[in-house]
């Protein structure tokens, strides 16, 4: 299985393979991209032969040969939602209630969009909760129509931050009550995921401005926790603090290993701020090096680990 | 917590679809595939059917087909600049060195008659101009190599700024914008140096984009203040990332950390000075005297590719003193010509205060080249 997770100009990938009962990560790398993964991949008439020739590139350099191909991509080309119903609805109504919450939501372009609903765990007693994700399809024929003349089908398609909460999950095994976060750290926008008692509780996106200001670009659903949250980030940059209060623990990581703010981050002293070496439980054999060899570089393949994870738990893949 | 597959049917997940993950058959290591081909088949038990919801979804996908692409209405990733990545090859930069060794002392003696002849000088007055030069050469016949280069590249520092490039001089307007962004960096980075508590230490420094990042040791929490309030009030300030100061108690005589990042403008309207080419021997010599004038230790410029019609990357090395290190950044912003300022790192390995230690130095620098190519 390879799994490969894009960011804007480099893709990470590994290949896990299975002998027996016993998995191995085979090889652990990086390539860069020659057409930016971002909001102007739909546009640019050469997205597909950049991505076929990068999975051709990656495909030849693979110790196993393989097939099968397990993606994620940036959550930018995401919308997410999360909807509260009626916990007396059947599938059928539930089906139509989230289909409309949906339209609603994206309005014209929702023909444009390819939408799935989940449930959710929740607590709350009167209620049902779905996470609701919908993506252009023009991506997603990009990325089938480059990975089949490279020889592989895609078999499973994730979100990077989701995959990297799924690595964290596995690594760390938070305790089952606890509320953490796993926090994308780029250098001008901000993705973080926050997970409650083993569930997905939410996701924003957002932006610091200037001293101790921010902003809030999107969010999966409106929660005045989030804001405590974003609030209490954004105030790091100014105060020291001994430890976040708005959650139990928070987990960082960057696409982006030269990023200053990344690489500020990781020298503040904060009880639960931390980096998580996705390979902490996990060697790869072959194993990519050429941004350092430290928990800060190796923390870039966390969501490439997340899609190895699931991929050996064999759960909803 | 929850596991997404988009690349299966949309809708309704009620369902968890179990995929089982496909065993490698007697693999061995002659097995590597070279590339793709259609002999390469993959040595794993495959359960087609396990993959059928994704082939489904892939006829869905491609139904979209002739559907127009419609920008979604949440915000999008920022863009970022095009990276222009350095060419490190040691080939290429032993080739360059060798080469600009062997022409140094033609091109030396060819620089000014070159810049006699190619009108340099029509805009200043000529008289003055040549009893500069004969008092440069007259001294450089007396002195060994560097002296000449070093007088050369003076002649540069001072007369360029007045001049009137011919076409083949000339820069296109976007690399000027470019060198013009390299200037703000340098003086904004100056600007930060300048203001450091004198008795600070400097665990980094790094200018790169619109940014300038470090990490200092100081004395008192007042003196960030001092920092801060004076880096606000100049012009190019832009805004505070971070500005965090707090307790480190690893430096006895320094127990405040600060670290920051500042956002200046990266504005490109500035004076209309004429900006000229000039090949790369020179511009070595520029840095050489511009380091030499502000007595900083420079290691020999880097140029990482031989001149070619693209944006070339080189490097500076060296090392100073707080002060040095600022009067050679005054000394490199002061220069109208085809180099940019792309990053800077500093960084202190003693631990001892800024006044007294030296700090190494590296400044990465694009070299541009002629609009006629």
């Amino acid at each position: 299985m390879l799994c490969v997770s894009f960011s804007e100009n480099s893709v990470r990938y590994g290949q896990l393979i299975k002998q027996g009962n016993a998995f191995t990560v085979e090889v652990i790398g990086k390539r860069p991209l020659s057409v930016p993964f971002n909001e102007t991949l739909i546009d640019n008439p050469n997205a597909v032969q950049s991505i076929e020739s990068v999975l051709t590139q990656i495909r030849a350099d693979l110790p196993v040969p393989e097939k099968h191909l397990s993606v994620s991509i940036p959550s930018a080309f995401f919308d997410i939602s999360v909807n509260d119903l009626d916990a007396n609805l059947n599938d059928d109504d539930i089906e139509n209630a989230l289909n409309w919450a949906s339209r609603t939501r994206l309005g014209s372009i929702a023909d444009k969009k390819f939408t799935q609903h989940y449930p959710l765990a929740t607590t709350e007693q009167n209620l049902k909760r779905y996470l609701s994700v919908s993506y252009f399809k023009e991506v997603g024929k990009i990325l089938f129509s480059a990975a089949q003349p490279a020889g592989f089908n895609i078999d499973l398609l994730d979100i990077n931050i989701f995959s990297a909460a799924n690595a964290i999950e596995q690594i760390v095994q938070p305790k089952a009550k606890d509320k953490w976060g796993i926090w994308l750290v780029n250098e001008d926008r901000h993705s973080l995921l926050i997970v409650d008692s083993g569930e997905f509780r939410n996701y924003v996106e957002f932006q610091f401005l200037g001293d101790s200001e921010y902003t809030i670009l999107s969010t999966a659903k409106a929660d005045a926790h989030l804001e405590t949250v974003i609030s209490e980030l954004s105030s790091l940059r100014s105060y020291a603090i001994e430890s976040l209060s708005s959650l139990n623990q928070l987990y960082f990581y960057s696409n982006d290993v030269d990023s200053d703010f990344f690489n500020m981050l990781e020298t503040y002293e904060v009880a639960n701020l931390s980096v998580v070496d996705p390979f902490k439980n996990m060697k790869p054999v072959e194993q990519y090096k050429n941004d350092g060899e430290g928990v800060g570089a190796m923390c870039q393949f966390s969501d490439v680990m997340g899609l190895i994870q699931r991929r050996m738990s064999g759960r909803r893949s | 917590m929850i596991r997404l597959n988009l690349a299966t049917s949309p809708g309704y997940q009620k369902n968890e679809i179990l995929l089982q993950m496909p065993e490698v058959e007697e693999f061995s290591p002659q097995d590597k595939p070279v590339g793709l081909s259609a002999n390469v088949q993959p040595s794993v038990k495959l359960d087609e059917g396990v993959f059928a919801k994704a082939e489904k979804n892939l006829d869905l996908i491609e139904q979209a087909e002739k559907e127009e692409f419609v920008p979604r209405h949440t915000s999008v990733p920022p863009k970022k600049k095009p990276e222009i990545k350095p060419m490190k090859s040691h080939r290429i930069r032993r080739t360059v060195f060798r080469y600009i060794g062997y022409l140094v002392l033609v091109g030396i003696i060819a620089a000014g008659f070159w810049g006699y002849r190619s009108g340099y000088y029509k805009q200043v007055d000529f008289g003055k101009i040549t009893s500069f030069f004969k008092e440069k050469f007259g001294r450089a016949e007396k002195t060994e190599l560097a002296g000449k280069a070093q007088e050369v590249a003076e002649s540069i520092l001072t007369v360029l700024p007045f001049a009137q490039p011919s076409e083949k001089d000339e820069i296109a307007p976007e690399h000027i914008q470019m060198i013009i962004a390299g200037k703000n960096r340098l003086e904004f980075t100056q600007k930060v140096l300048e203001n450091m508590p004198q008795n600070s230490i400097l665990q980094y420094l790094r200018a790169k984009e619109n940014s300038v990042t470090f990490i200092i040791n100081i004395r008192t929490q007042q003196e960030c203040d001092v920092l801060k309030s004076a880096l606000e009030g100049d012009s190019r300030y832009a805004s505070t990332e971070v500005f965090r100061a707090e307790p480190d108690p690893s430096t006895g005589t320094h127990p405040v950390r600060l670290t920051a990042i500042l956002k200046f403008r990266e504005e490109t309207a500035r004076d209309g000075k004429c900006y000229r080419f000039i090949d790369d021997m020179k511009i070595s010599q520029v840095v050489f005297v511009a380091g030499k004038r502000s007595m900083v230790n420079l290691l020999p410029m880097k140029i990482f590719s031989a001149p070619s019609p693209d944006v070339r990357m080189a490097q500076i090395n060296g090392g100073g003193t707080y002060a040095t290190i600022v009067t050679f950044f005054d000394e490199l912003s002061k220069v109208y010509v085809n180099y940019g300022i792309e990053d800077i790192s500093i960084h202190q390995s003693a631990s001892d205060s800024l006044q007294s230690n030296s700090l190494n130095m590296i400044v990465g620098v694009q070299i541009f080249p002629p609009q006629a190519l």
